[in-house]
């Protein structure tokens, strides 16, 4: 019944689910969109209960521009994901708003469907897919809901119905997830904006890594194949910042290296590679995080100059990486003018008291690795305190004042000023934005780095060790690195803010934990096997699994599936015509007078079945076998005459 | 050329369709296509599959083949709702022309439950249906699993005789109404149609009836003269019966009044005026009609066929029936 208005109940329903639709899309989306979506609810609901009305076509029209101008404005285009996502969210409180008829809501349903599916953009956690399978019935069950009687509440049967359907189905949905062909991008599609994912930035400006520490969202895991290394040496590495523009460190654009200086060459050691699996969850963004010196085989990864993993894309979706890092190789043994000059820059004049404070130091310790440690004396010393909630120091003499007045940081300070010391000093440094930790779960070898492990580190160079990583925090907070973070802001009121009422928050009882662990080991299943499903790989392996039976490949076995299944529906389908008592006795009664007819009693046409059986009586006597058979069916039969069934 | 096609197209259904009195609507009766609730569906299937490729979800690949085969999934279910459905004719009342028929349907769900279908004629819009207490149904019909469902369509009817009204087309979109399955059922049924009773002119046999017909708001009893009893017949009306002999416990007795058997009175085609014999029939109708109403006597006489002087319900439908179906032509060529 495509035609006819929406009942009560039915906008009731409509209404419900577009909320429950909606409602994952707080984070992401500007709040008084989400606040339109409620309040189009709200009056849609109140229009049904006859509190008001439908508010007319111009002031639908007024508000449809008005959103979208908001959208526009909020954004500052209509160009992106997340505009996107608000037009689209916007278009659906709309389509609700003036939802009358039937076919109004069918469109409010399709567009619930997409939206549904710009979640999984967001979100690809296990609990996320739960609450989109719980969508995915909650729209099918809209749809049921306008094809039964208006009157009719939503039942059991119904939900039943979905879930029944659904399960015939899903082994269909795992063939074509199997075999349908990952094809590359059709077109660039617009990024997931910065603010939306939370993680890791590509500019390190003092507090952008301290915002990471108050969520406990799990930034990426990472199983071992062998023994992990312990765990102070938990550095990951994400982006290397080596060039210092307007007041924050950056990455160097590779364009902006000479070609001749593109290539840089590090020493391995013959020592076997530490391997490890990388599971990253969609960051949007195209860092890797991995142990120095790391290496990847595979192709959609790329090993820039300052070495470290790019992905060649942007990871939109969670993915999985092979990962050999050599603990004790020497990066870049040699530094060429070029890159020593790029790594030194630093502009002149700025932060007056720290040159003047390290060229003293300077003439004192006139070996490299004797100053760097006077430096972090410096910092262990003088009363600096690790903290998330800093004063905000703007300026360019963020140093001088944060080393002389303030004294107060979280890493991401530490490792600035550091860096900025070194170039001061002459050695070339550079700092490196990543995690450091994580929390390892002892029955899988699985370690799990979550946002508050987020940390920024510097790295000097030093003639024949290359690249060297130092840790400014470490002298500052020691236990950061021993520990932890939990350990060093036990006390600050900030950490795990956004985090809300998690496992995370419980951990260290037992049987949390236990429970934790089982979860994480669920998360990392599902991470690599469904989320981070690589057909190539995983075809190569499932197929190498079927292949091991005689006889059966695996194009087959999934052809076979959808036979089965789809030949086992039409025949539920298509009853045969079932067989009544009746129609069997007919059967009988005629074989039977068959056989009766042999003995000389034939059957006359149109003569009923008791008829039949006196006359066999007759003939044969009542004792006779076929008589008593033939009395006893003609009983069933009612002495109904019977035709020849053509 | 579209006639052609038409008729072509008539006659192939029927051809592939039979007509029967009851048809159980088997696979090769029913046709399915996307409604298009279905084709948007699709289309943002598609939509929702481009957005797993540019963003390389396997997630959303997930949900699109999940729904995509969901689609497939319902293309049994929606055919599955009407499999099976076994569809009867129940018979039609005689009506008058330019009235609704009544059809009697029953709907047998032959061991499955079935729901939200739709019965309406082919090419009428969808609006009158009602089930068994002749209540109407606005949105689908419900069939419980082994049991069956009693229903009347009116159908608008014209003209005089038998009228074979057109098909039947039940269609369903249970349970997603992404799909709508349907089939059309060539009943085998048809219907008596009475000719429309409209007043005379002045008649010959006006002195006959002028008294009854003349004052018809007046209560009828008073005007007629009670003859006396006779014993209860089959046929005779409820309201004829003179209940207080019941209560005598006597034999069930009937009123009999004067004027029915003093003064027969025939109908005649021949007598009336008017040139129109369609016209001439209608009038015939009306008066039987009057006479009947009476409890008068009367006969029918029509240029091919004659009803002889009687009364009584059963008389009144032969008499409309001999009036449904008589042949003019005849009596142009009579006269």
């Amino acid at each position: 019944m495509t035609s006819g208005a929406l009942s009560a109940k039915q906008i009731h329903w409509l209404v419900v689910g577009h909320w429950l639709v909606v409602l994952p899309h707080v984070q992401p989306l500007p709040a008084w969109i989400i606040l339109l979506s409620g309040l189009a609810g709200c009056w849609r609901l109140a229009a049904v209960a006859g509190y008001t009305s439908v508010p007319s076509w111009p002031l639908r029209l007024l508000l449809a521009i008005g959103s979208v101008l908001g959208v526009a404005t909020a954004f500052g285009t209509l160009i992106g994901l997340e505009p996107m996502v608000a037009l689209l969210v916007v278009a659906a409180a709309m389509k609700l708003l003036e939802c009358r008829q039937h076919r109004d809501a069918q469109v409010l349903v399709c567009l619930g469907f997409f939206i549904v599916a710009t979640h999984l953009i967001y979100q690809q956690s296990l609990p996320m897919t739960v609450y989109g399978l719980m969508l995915l019935v909650v729209l099918l069950l809209s749809l049921v809901r306008l094809n039964i009687r208006t009157d009719d509440a939503i039942a059991s049967r119904h939900l039943a119905l979905v879930m029944r359907m659904m399960l015939w189905s899903a082994p269909l949905m795992v063939t074509l997830f199997l075999i349908f062909p990952r094809i590359e991008p059709l077109w660039a599609v617009p990024v997931v904006g910065a603010g939306a994912v939370t993680g890791m930035d590509d500019r390190l400006s003092p507090g952008s890594v301290s915002r990471l520490a108050r969520s406990d969202a799990v930034a990426f895991r990472v199983r071992f194949q062998s023994q992990p290394p312990p765990r102070q040496e938990w550095y990951w590495r994400g982006m290397v910042l080596n060039q210092f523009t307007q007041g924050a460190w950056t990455s160097t654009d590779w364009r902006d290296v000479p070609p001749a200086e593109r290539r840089v060459e590090s020493e391995t050691s013959g020592n076997r590679p530490v391997r490890y699996e990388l599971l990253l969850p969609a960051t949007h963004q195209k860092w890797l995080f991995t142990l120095p010196y790391a290496q990847s085989d595979d192709a959609r990864v790329v090993e820039t100059a300052a070495q470290y993993l790019l992905s060649r894309r942007p990871i939109d979706a969670t993915s999985r990486f092979e990962i050999s890092t050599h603990p004790d190789a020497i990066r870049q043994p040699a530094l060429s003018p070029w890159w020593r000059e790029h790594e030194l820059a630093w502009p002149a004049n700025a932060n007056p008291r720290s040159q003047a404070r390290i060229n003293t130091l300077r003439e004192a310790f006139p070996e490299d690795p004797a100053l760097i440690n006077a430096v972090l004396d410096w910092f262990r010393t003088e009363p600096f305190y690790y903290t998330l909630s800093p004063t905000l120091i703007l300026g360019d003499d963020f140093v001088d004042q944060f080393l002389f007045e303030e004294q107060r940081g979280f890493c991401e300070h530490y490792a600035y000023a550091f860096a900025v010391l070194m170039r001061q000093a002459g050695i070339p440094a550079r700092v490196v934005g990543g995690y450091q930790g994580g929390e390892l779960n002892p029955d899988t070898g699985t370690v799990v780095v979550r946002q508050l492990d987020a940390h920024a580190w510097a790295e000097i160079w030093l003639p024949n060790r290359g690249w060297v990583r130092v840790d400014p925090t470490a002298a500052v907070a020691p236990e950061r690195i021993d520990y932890g973070v939990e350990e060093a802001l036990a006390n600050e009121s900030l950490w795990l803010a956004e985090g809300g009422f998690t496992a995370y928050r419980f951990r260290h009882i037992p049987l949390v934990d236990w429970f934790r662990w089982q979860y994480d080991d669920l998360a990392w299943q599902w991470q690599r096997a469904v989320v981070g499903y690589d057909q190539r790989e995983q075809i190569a392996a499932l197929g190498g699994w079927f292949e091991r039976l005689p006889g059966v490949n695996l194009s087959g076995l999934l052809g076979m599936v959808w036979f089965v299944i789809l030949g086992a529906l039409f025949l539920i389908g298509n009853p045969r015509p079932t067989r009544s008592p009746a129609r069997a006795a007919e059967k009988a009664y005629l074989r039977l007078s068959k056989k009766i007819a042999k003995h000389g009693v034939e059957r006359r046409i149109g003569e009923s079945a008791l008829c039949l059986s006196r006359r066999a009586a007759e003939v044969l006597g009542d004792d006779h076998h076929l008589v008593k058979k033939l009395s006893s069916i003609a009983e069933t039969l009612y002495a109904r005459p019977i035709l020849d069934p053509h | 050329m579209m006639a052609t096609l038409r008729q072509w197209q008539a006659q192939w259904s029927s051809r592939r369709l039979p007509p029967a009195r009851s048809i159980a609507l088997t696979q090769r009766r029913l046709f399915i296509f996307p409604t298009r609730a279905g084709f948007l569906f699709l289309l943002s299937l598609l939509l929702i599959l481009l957005m797993a490729i540019n963003y390389q979800s396997n997630l959303i690949y997930g949900l699109t083949f999940w729904l995509g085969t969901l689609f497939v999934v319902t293309i049994h279910f929606t055919h599955a709702n009407l499999s099976g459905l076994r569809v009867t004719a129940t018979g039609a009342e005689p009506c008058f022309s330019g009235k609704r028929a009544v059809f009697g349907i029953r709907l047998a769900g032959s061991g499955r439950a079935r729901h939200s279908l739709n019965l309406q004629w082919q090419g009428m819009p969808p609006e009158q249906v009602s089930d068994a207490a002749s209540t109407l149904i606005s949105d689908g019909i419900e069939v419980e699993a082994g049991g069956f469902t009693q229903h009347s369509l009116s159908y608008p009817v014209t003209g005089r005789g038998w009228c074979a009204p057109g098909r039947i087309r039940i269609e369903a979109e249970y349970p997603f109404g992404l799909l709508r399955c349907w089939s059309y059922l060539s009943l085998d049924q048809r219907v008596m149609v009475w000719p429309q009773p409209i007043p005379s002119a002045p008649l010959p046999m006006e002195s006959n009836l002028h008294s009854q017909v003349g004052a018809p708001d007046a209560p009828q009893s008073e005007q007629l003269d009670l003859a006396g009893h006779r014993d209860y017949r089959d046929g005779d009306r409820a309201s004829q019966i003179d209940w207080r002999t019941l209560a005598r416990e006597q034999p069930l007795q009937v009123s009999v009044y004067q004027s029915d058997a003093a003064d027969p009175l025939w109908l005649d085609w021949q007598t009336l005026p008017s040139t129109d014999p369609e016209q001439r029939l209608s009038q015939l109708c009306m008066l039987a009609l009057s006479a009947h109403e009476q409890r008068r006597a009367f006969g029918l006489r029509l240029p091919d066929r004659e009803v002889d002087i009687a009364a009584g319900q059963g008389h009144l439908e032969q008499v409309l029936n001999a009036l449904a179906l008589c042949d003019v032509r005849a009596g142009a060529m009579a006269s």
